[in-house]
């Protein structure tokens, strides 16, 4: 279930409590999602949640509904995400290993384990893409925003978001076909 | 296994696992959102209309109140420049007064100017105040004259002194006499106007030119400061010897000793009644009374039966 823009106005007007808790109840599953992908432990996922949300109270008066609401929140959240990136700088990355922790509710119960591998080396190489590629790639395909929210959540243009999942997923093919058929040089070196 | 196309990558992508949040994450969201709506309550409303007309027409208020202030200003400057001018000309022109007076004097009415009217003026009055002394001088001279002449003439008629003043005193109770035949006369037309007019009093002594038989009676025998007027038509009070009681309107019914007329020569005093009283005026002026701005005679009880 999706909250219209004007509805959410209509309901900040009426009870800004209320609508904070509702946004709360309506995406901070989504919210969560999105910034566990992007940060590396789920005590860190938490805490960004948590600020996102106290940012969206702080913001709810100036919400006038020139954005979708999911474009909004996501919008906020990303810029959580990069103030809290650029204050910590985090060098670590993530363990290959937890995507594989993560079940995914559309994976069928008859999944290969080959395509298994697959998908999670191709998100592996995701977290491994330069960071503005890697946040397009996470709103518009693992949050399922459209361009136009993409666009409207990263403060660019729909034609720079274009641009960048372009050059995400040909890197992305690269980078599998790399793995699939390693270079002479890197064969030699394993052996 | 061929290599995924971009197609197959786009499909694994969006079949990417979805994170589970902690349990308690919701419960703690909702109550932090509690917690920071209580101890900051949020200004909505206001944000509201900062955040809409504000936020959207401050690109033109902006512009328009920088335009609104230097219209402003152009106005007060050129209210300003506008009075100057104004300094200027009348400068100007008592400058050009000034000048003007420097070369003629008596062209221009200026305070210098007025002096020599004022000197002129007193010039011509002294001259009249002269004239009038030497008129006065003049009369006193013929009055002397006269009386000489007066003299003269009484010794060459033979009479004697006596005989003298009671021609006078004669003289004087017949002009007495012909007054209170004036006075009978002229009450008389106040009865027949009051007659025609439901008992009123005339407002005028014009309005009775009707009931008065001529000019002449209204004129008093002995007054010789006064000519009666040669008809009604050019009459005035000015050729009238008598006061009357005619301006306060009332009727005739009031009283029969309301007084209607009086002589200030010889003092008589006519009533409404047609009555006239010879020299009440003089000799008992205590015997009129005014009641209710109305004149009356009232005499003492013991001349009640001695008119």
């Amino acid at each position: 279930m999706d909250l219209d823009a004007n509805q959410l106005t209509a309901l900040i007007r009426k009870d800004p409590e209320a609508a904070t808790i509702q946004l709360i109840e309506l995406f901070y599953e989504r919210v969560y999602a999105f910034l566990r992908r992007l940060a590396y432990h789920d005590a860190d996922a938490a805490d960004l949640t948590q600020q996102t949300f106290s940012r969206i109270q702080r913001a709810l008066a100036s919400f006038v509904g020139r954005s979708s609401v999911t474009s909004w929140i996501h919008g906020i959240a990303y810029h959580v995400y990069i103030d809290w990136r650029r204050a910590q700088r985090p060098t670590e990355s993530r363990p290959s290993e937890w995507w594989a922790e993560c079940v995914s509710p559309c994976s069928p119960p008859d999944q290969s384990t080959a395509e298994t591998d697959l998908a999670n080396h191709l998100f592996a190489c995701v977290d491994r893409l330069p960071p503005d590629l890697r946040e397009s790639i996470h709103l518009h395909y693992y949050q399922e925003l459209t361009l136009q929210e993409t666009a409207d959540a990263m403060d660019v243009a729909t034609s720079t978001v274009k641009y960048r999942l372009r050059q995400a997923l040909a890197e992305l093919q690269k980078q599998m076909a790399e793995q699939r058929h390693p270079p002479p040089s890197a064969r030699l070196k394993t052996v | 296994m061929n290599d995924p196309t971009e197609n197959d990558i786009e499909k694994l992508l969006r079949n990417a696992p979805q994170p589970v949040p902690p349990g308690d994450l919701k419960e703690r969201l909702i109550m932090k959102a509690r917690d920071d709506e209580r101890r900051f309550p949020s200004n909505t409303q206001i944000s509201q209309v900062q955040s809409g007309w504000l936020r959207h027409l401050w690109p033109v208020l902006i512009p328009s109140g920088i335009c609104l202030f230097c219209v402003i200003g152009l106005s007060v400057q050129q209210s300003k420049i506008q009075s100057l001018e104004n300094e200027i000309a009348t400068l100007r022109q008592t400058l050009t007064n000034e000048l003007n007076l420097t070369t003629s004097p008596v062209n221009v009415e200026t305070p210098t100017g007025l002096a020599t009217d004022r000197a002129k003026e007193i010039a011509e009055l002294r001259e009249i105040a002269e004239r009038l002394k030497q008129e006065i001088a003049e009369r006193q001279k013929l009055q002397l004259e006269n009386r000489e002449i007066q003299q003269t003439l009484k010794k060459r008629s033979g009479l004697f002194s006596e005989e003298i003043e009671a021609d006078a005193n004669a003289r004087e109770r017949a002009q007495e006499i012909a007054c209170v035949n004036n006075m009978k006369q002229m009450a008389l037309a106040v009865l027949i106007w009051a007659q025609d007019n439901e008992s009123q009093l005339p407002p005028n002594v014009i309005c009775m030119s009707n009931e008065l038989s001529t000019t002449r009676i209204l004129v008093c025998p002995g007054d010789r400061s006064r000519q009666p007027a040669p008809d009604f038509g050019s009459f005035s009070m000015e050729n009238c010897s008598y006061e009357w009681f005619l301006d306060i309107p009332g009727s005739i019914k009031k009283g029969p000793f309301s007084m209607l007329t009086r002589c200030p020569i010889h003092g008589n005093v006519g009533l409404v009644d047609g009555s006239v009283h010879m020299r009440i005026a003089k000799e008992h002026p205590e015997w009129l009374k005014l009641r209710d701005g109305k004149w009356f005679l009232e005499r003492p009880a013991t001349q009640e039966n001695n008119p």
